[in-house]
């Protein structure tokens, strides 16, 4: 982006067709930062309005009735605060573990002298487009005794091909120098990548921790598959989705009905959309805090990985 | 007192190595012995009587209880016994003598205090306690049929690789004169950096690949031996379920043309999605890179990655409310009379796909823009100036200019995503579908969901992923092929 002189600049002010295209274009930006952000600012009304008056209708931006009883609601239900720390704690385990083992890998793919370099390439590659499917993993799981276990949560994903491609395409960009010279200062392979390249790492790994810290707080087909019925093992998003589930479902029977009869006004949603949306925003709230802060990593890491990989 | 001290400290690297090794291999061979008598032996009721032997590794001793049925009278299993007996012995009695020189070996390396001797008795040591190990663990194997997996290995098994890391520290690399080996030896710390991964990744990635083997059964959980039955499981899915030549499901007595249906969906979602995501993400793109003010810019991105970062769940019920009956849709449409009572768009079949295709670009289209911003700041700026030289409008720029700089990026990610085009998605179509669109709204993953876990049809689901994963493979080879020869770029 280079900075427009001052005769650029003026030319540019004589240009009509352009001063209306940067007001459309402004207004269509405007229009989708709207339709991105409106349906989550209404739901954080809802989520702190009186429950009752809710179901009236009719609040957008800003709660009618102010209230907390609703996120009170929320914490104080025993099953969400399982859900929620069981959450949390899978997500910790999960993006540690990843972060960990996927630099590792990375590390050792990045060292071209190794001599089982392009087996083990291959190895990981592969994993990207060969997956066995559903069921041979669910008998694999049962074998192992993951099903109704909690470490069915981290264990079988610490593994990521598409974030060790990342990961390996950062250290790549690396000065070989680096290495050369804590060989010389008498480290070894170990040493040199937990003191030396996995700092310097910290753009990239920030945006695979973002990644396997999003994929793993947002999962609740792990929970719907291999622990449907084990109420300590169950998870925010498990917890939504089954919330939610009963709400489409009555929607869905409400279509149903409808096409049926033809008249009947649609039925009102089961649970209070007030306490549906404060476990929504109790369920999304710690994902959104974080990632505007990483948002100059991941936009490179998206880079790297999308075109190299 | 002092001199001891001093002389332990002096003790040279490899002596460590070797006498931790030593130690380790002595401990487990005990261990192991401990198991194979008081498991085999006790439990079952065979009095084991102590034999010096069997302290120095004769299982051949103990041989005979790991074979099934050795209390059997039935004169026929008898005589096989006696013949697996004697061929396992014959084995444990050559693991045992290994394993006896290994000790020797390894003793006279601790002895000895350093030399050339020493470093080859204890890489002799380790390299018979490996082999010995080895032998034991296939005596047991041919002796009781058990698999690898099963507990009685594990001991024998630590032997092995206790050996192995011990012979890789036994010696200094510049010691050994083949370059290979001295390589390997070398980067061991690359062996013990990938050989977990490895193994992890065998595990959960290629070992459940054997599940396909179900694809060509019929299979019943908790059945001995399951009932081998070719490509049937194949053909019963292509031919829809009228006629059924493998075993009748539940609830499919009436004619079910699953697999066409389900393609249909998932190609039909899968194009609509493709076509509706390229464009209105390269529009976008093209439109807050006009966008001069570089904190508005930062903040339209900021906001336009926000649904990408909720979940599924939380998009479908957003998705569903701004659908439902008095949804915000159906409020708009009624306030521009285009519509006089609301229209429940949820339970329409010909509108699935493009809610779930419209649904993706809300949800992905903002996080769809990274790519391309960042391969348009990539394009020489020189190029934009000479343009306005020129006397190009800004259309102009962004058709000549900046729509040509992101060329080989749009093809090769449309390639790419053909690749994956049967790879539909799962969960807005679970959480968004319903008993009314269910025609239109099952993906494969979703029937291979439904007959597998739900119906227990475990060998149709499987044919029916397996088949979803050799397609796409063809595929993706494919389209690597194409983007090599077009955009000169390899994917994989």
């Amino acid at each position: 982006m280079k900075n427009p002189t001052i005769k650029e600049q003026s030319r540019f002010m004589q240009r009509l067709p352009d001063r209306t295209f940067v007001f459309f274009n402004t207004i269509f930006m405007i229009f989708v930062m709207v339709v991105m952000i409106y349906p989550f600012l209404n739901t954080l009304a809802l989520s702190f309005n009186n429950a009752t008056d809710s179901m009236r209708g009719g609040i957008y931006l800003w709660p009618r009735m102010w209230t907390m009883s609703n996120y009170e609601r929320v914490f104080r239900n025993p099953l969400l605060m399982t859900a929620f720390q069981n959450s949390v704690v899978r997500t910790v385990i999960s993006t540690a573990g990843g972060v960990f083992l996927c630099s590792m890998a990375a590390y050792v793919l990045s060292r071209r002298e190794f001599i089982m370099n392009k087996f083990t390439t291959v190895f990981f590659l592969l994993t990207m487009y060969i997956g066995a499917g559903l069921i041979p993993m669910y008998f694999l799981y049962r074998d192992l005794g993951l099903l109704n276990n909690f470490n069915v949560y981290w264990l079988p994903g610490l593994f990521g091909a598409f974030n060790i491609i990342v990961i390996r395409t950062y250290m790549q960009g690396l000065p070989d120098s680096l290495v050369e010279a804590a060989r010389i200062d008498g480290a070894g392979e170990f040493r040199i990548f937990i003191q030396v390249i996995f700092p310097i790492c910290k753009p990239v790994l920030a945006t695979v921790g973002l990644w396997i810290a999003v994929g793993n707080w947002n999962d609740w087909f792990t929970t719907f598959i291999y622990a449907p019925f084990d109420r300590d093992l169950t998870t925010m998003q498990y917890e939504l989705m089954r919330e939610l589930a009963a709400v489409i479902a009555a929607q869905g029977q409400a279509a149903a009905d409808w096409s049926l009869q033809q008249g009947d006004a649609p039925p009102a949603t089961i649970s209070p959309i007030a306490i549906r949306s404060a476990i929504t925003i109790v369920a999304a709230i710690p994902i959104l805090c974080v990632y505007p802060f990483l948002q100059k990593y991941f936009v490179k890491g998206v880079h790297v990985g999308s075109v190299k990989g | 007192m002092n001199s001891a001290v001093g002389y332990i400290k002096g003790l040279p690297k490899t002596f460590w190595v070797a006498f931790t090794g030593t130690v380790g291999v002595i401990l487990f061979s005990m261990l192991n012995w401990m198991d194979a008598t008081i498991s085999y032996g006790y439990l079952r009721d065979i009095p084991v009587k102590f034999n010096f032997r069997m302290l120095l590794g004769d299982f051949g001793h103990t041989g005979l209880y790991f074979i099934q049925g050795t209390q059997s009278t039935d004169p026929d299993i008898m005589a096989h016994n006696m013949r697996l007996y004697s061929t396992t012995r014959i084995i444990s009695i050559i693991s045992a003598a290994l394993f006896l020189a290994a000790l020797v070996f390894l003793l006279f390396a601790l002895v000895r205090n350093s030399g050339k001797l020493r470093v080859k008795a204890t890489l002799l040591g380790f390299s018979c306690a490996a082999l010995s190990s080895l032998l034991f663990v296939s005596y047991i194997i041919i002796a009781t049929g058990e698999t690898i997996a099963s507990g009685v290995t594990i001991f024998p098994l630590a032997v092995l690789v206790i050996s192995l890391i011990s012979m890789m520290y036994v010696k200094e690399p510049e010691d050994i004169s083949n370059k290979k080996m001295r390589k390997f030896i070398h980067q061991k710390a690359f062996f013990f950096m990938t050989v977990p991964i490895i193994v992890y990744v065998f595990i959960f990635n290629y070992l459940p690949l054997t599940g396909w083997a179900m694809a060509f059964q019929d299979f019943v959980p908790g059945r001995d031996s399951q009932e081998w039955v070719g490509f049937g499981q194949f053909t019963f899915m292509l031919n829809g379920f009228s006629e059924n030549p493998v075993r009748d499901i539940p609830g499919s007595v009436f004619f079910d043309n699953l697999f066409y249906r389900v393609m249909r969906n998932t190609l039909a979602m899968s194009v609509i999605n493709l076509v509706l995501s390229f464009t209105t993400s390269i529009f976008l793109a093209l439109m807050i890179n006009e966008v001069r003010q570089k904190l508005f810019k930062r903040v339209v991105q900021t906001i336009s990655y926000l649904p990408h970062f909720l979940s599924w769940v939380i998009a479908a019920s957003i998705i569903s409310s701004f659908l439902a009956g008095d949804g915000i849709l159906n409020q708009i449409l009624m306030f521009l009379r285009i519509t006089d009572e609301p229209i429940l768009f949820r339970g329409q079949k010909e509108n699935f796909w493009w809610i779930i295709g419209w649904g993706n670009v809300w949800k992905s289209v903002g996080w769809n823009t990274i790519i391309y911003l960042a391969a348009i700041t990539a394009i020489d700026p020189e190029l934009y100036e000479s343009a306005e030289l020129d006397g190009a409008g800004r259309f102009a720029k962004m058709w000549h200019i900046t729509l040509p700089g992101i060329k080989s990026t749009i093809l090769v990610l449309l390639i790419m995503s053909i690749g994956w085009i049967l790879n539909a998605g799962f969960e807005p179509q679970y959480l968004l579908g319903n008993v009314l669109v269910r025609d239109y709204s099952e993906t494969i993953d979703i029937a291979v969901l439904r007959y597998g876990i739900e119906n227990f049809n475990y060998s149709l689901a499987t044919a029916l992923g397996m088949f979803k994963t050799v397609v796409s493979i063809i595929l993706i080879t494919g389209a690597n092929q194409l983007s090599k020869r077009i955009a000169k770029e390899s994917l994989v």
